[in-house]
């Protein structure tokens, strides 16, 4: 079930006709779906687990046949030949290491950023799941599973900013009230 | 599927999924190798120690005659006791204590010590980066925060990444390629790489969360707060006597006939509050076990309800054989070591789209495949050292990394680099079977030890065949 998901989204891809839009529906759909008779062999827990594996493996079959056709399409040899400063793009100018400078600001940055994501979404993350109308085990752990999580994204969102001010504002807000429910 | 988000946003998000995989590459790399290889820890204990008694089942009533013989010899004893029982993937049976650790046959006396300090240092190297316990535990959950950082900042840096879920240009240039290997195993490993990132996380994270919950709502006590989650340990004041693990083992039959027991502890051992408690398996179930408790004369007290308690503490008991692959058998522990590879990989990718990319070249260039390709060198080369000294796992491991990367930096040469890297690797893999072959005899031939045995064979063969096939091109 979960191979003839990631066939019909493969399909779909490699012909994008509007007629065979819903395949992409339908791939998905079957991948999901593909739970029901994992769950009946091996139970709710596991089939959770490999209703969300076993379709990154499975789609490797159809990624590698897609390489395998582009290695063998004409041209690719030539493609393979050229030069590799005519293919070459402008790097990200960010991180040039010849610019120490640059890179010294992207460390200080990222310094200050992993402890105030940190423990800002720690702190909201155990008072947010607090205010859960939860038995007290199921909010406790709950926040200790989603506490890096939450980390993660705060720190991903922080890093993408382009200045820090509005950002660390609202995050010590959040920080400081968090910490008054906890706390105060 | 095509998000929203203006240009800019997107070329932030990538110049931040750039720079928190750059900062953190090294130390990510060796944490899902070792990761990988880790996930196949409970094997490698038996290929490095293969001279031992393997057995399915241990008579019970034995188990008690092994711990009344520890306390005989150990009449202070304190502390927990561990008697881990032969199970699935595990055939054999120790015995843990502050007095040391042994491995037990059949009729309960006691084998050799329990030695296979070159998977030790392997876990190790994965849990805690061979740094202190605490320490190196919070490091490698920061690596885990980070790994989430990276896959929330990778999705969102590339809109399309969904709509070009299989395309592949094999025959294109290096970067082209690279990309392409980088974003197809990243969007199709996504849950892999998040249920890993979250779970591996938690352990170290866990330490601050625990200060900020104890703080909060359980006036700064930590103990309070484990009973809360964990389940607190039951009160019992008795006159010592050793305990009664066959019957406590009989008892659980009893009440609990589909458990699964491969483990008693005896907890607080030789005091007035010990007791028994037995951790099963249960058929389908992701915790790690259940934990039935018995007082010292084997009597049932209660279970921890890893089972049946609280939706939470079934949850935080699960974290680890999700995090391990350790449920399923032996077709999950090849789908975590597949998916371990393409993390690496991953990962790997991500430094060499960015090499490739710069104009210029410097150490960093030299250096990376060093580090890369002498990682696999570093682990069998210690492998071997571990098997013919018995010590200096972890020394081994850092020196040859060290020298491999010096090799690297030194010589410039990174496409040769990498060819002697790869042929090293698979000369050591031969190697490592003909000394454990040498030194433990027809116990390398047999059962697991002859499985690893074959499959370093079989790997190192076909690489060095594959180098000379292509020099011969």
């Amino acid at each position: 079930m979960t191979l003839a998901g990631v066939a019909l989204l493969y399909f779909r891809w490699c012909h994008h006709t509007a007629s065979r839009a819903w395949w992409v529906g339908a791939g998905w759909l079957l991948v999901l779906l593909a739970i029901v008779p994992w769950w009946a062999g091996h139970g709710g827990e596991f089939a959770v687990m490999y209703t969300l594996l076993v379709p990154g493996v499975l789609a490797w079959l159809f990624v590698t046949r897609q390489a395998l056709l582009a290695a063998n399409r004409p041209g690719s040899s030539k493609r393979r030949n050229l030069r590799v400063e005519d293919e070459r793009q402008p790097a990200i100018t960010v991180f040039k290491i010849d610019q120490p400078k640059r890179w010294g600001m992207l460390l200080l940055r990222s310094l200050i950023i992993l402890p105030v994501a940190g423990a800002v979404s720690l702190l909201a993350t155990v008072a947010l799941t607090d205010l859960l109308p939860w038995h007290k085990n199921d909010t406790l752990v709950l926040a200790l599973l989603g506490g890096s999580l939450v980390w993660g994204i705060v720190a991903s969102w922080l890093l993408a900013q382009a200045s820090l001010l509005r950002p660390v504002i609202v995050l010590v807000a959040v920080g400081l009230l968090s910490a008054l429910y906890l706390f105060g | 599927m095509k998000f929203s988000l203006s240009p800019a946003l997107v070329k932030r998000y990538l110049q931040s999924h750039s720079w928190i995989g750059l900062a953190m590459a090294a130390v990510l790399y060796l944490v899902c190798v070792s990761g990988t290889v880790a996930v196949f820890a409970r094997y490698l204990d038996r290929w490095e120690q293969p001279d031992v008694q393997e057995f399915t089942r241990i008579d019970t009533a034995v188990l008690d005659d092994v711990y009344r013989d520890l306390v005989e010899q150990a009449p202070g004893l304190s502390g927990d006791v561990l008697v881990m029982l032969p199970r699935e993937g595990i055939p054999r049976a120790s015995l843990v204590s502050s007095q040391g650790a042994w491995l037990l046959n059949e009729d309960g006396s006691r084998g050799d010590t329990v030695s296979s300090p070159w998977t030790s240092m392997l876990v190790s190297l994965h849990d805690q980066l061979h740094l202190s316990a605490t320490w190196g535990m919070i490091l490698v959950s920061i690596t885990g925060v980070l790994m989430t950082a990276l896959i929330i900042s990778g999705f969102l840096s590339h809109p399309s990444i969904f709509k070009d879920a299989f395309h592949f240009r094999r025959g294109a240039s290096a970067r082209l390629q690279q990309t392409d290997l980088h974003n197809r195993l990243s969007v199709w490993a996504a849950p892999f790489h998040l249920i890993i990132a979250v779970s591996g996380a938690y352990f170290g994270v866990a330490v601050f969360i625990n200060a900020i919950i104890a703080g909060a709502f359980f006036e700064g006590d930590d103990d309070a707060l484990l009973a809360e989650v964990f389940g607190g340990p039951p009160a019992l004041e008795q006159q010592v006597e050793p305990v009664n693990i066959s019957r406590a083992l009989e008892n659980l039959e009893a009440i609990a006939p589909g458990a699964d027991p491969f483990y008693v502890t005896i907890e607080d051992a030789n005091s007035p509050a010990q007791y028994m408690l037995i951790g099963a398996h249960h058929t389908d179930r992701l915790i790690y076990a259940e934990q039935y408790r018995f007082d010292q004369h084997g009597e049932y007290i209660d279970n921890v309800g890893y089972t049946d308690g609280p939706v939470g503490r079934q949850a935080i008991f699960s974290v680890f054989r999700i995090h391990f692959g350790h449920f399923g058998g032996l077709p999950v522990l090849f789908l975590y070591g597949f998916l371990g590879i393409a993390l690496c990989v991953v990962c790997v990718s991500g430094v060499n789209i960015w090499l490739n990319k710069r104009k210029q070249s410097d150490f960093i260039n030299d250096i990376w495949p060093g580090f890369v390709w002498g990682t696999p060198v570093a682990i069998l080369g210690s492998a071997l050292i571990s098997l013919l000294s018995g010590f200096g796992a972890a020394v081994g491991f850092w020196c040859l990394l060290l020298l491999c990367a010096l090799i690297a930096l030194y010589t410039k040469q990174a496409a040769k680099v990498r060819k002697w890297l790869i042929t090293a690797s698979a000369v050591l893999a031969l190697l490592l079977v003909v000394c454990h072959t040498l030194i433990y005899g027809s116990d390398a031939l047999q059962g697991v030890a002859l499985v690893i045995n074959a499959a370093l064979l079989l790997s190192g063969s076909l690489v060095i065949a594959g180098l000379s096939v292509r020099q011969q091109r």
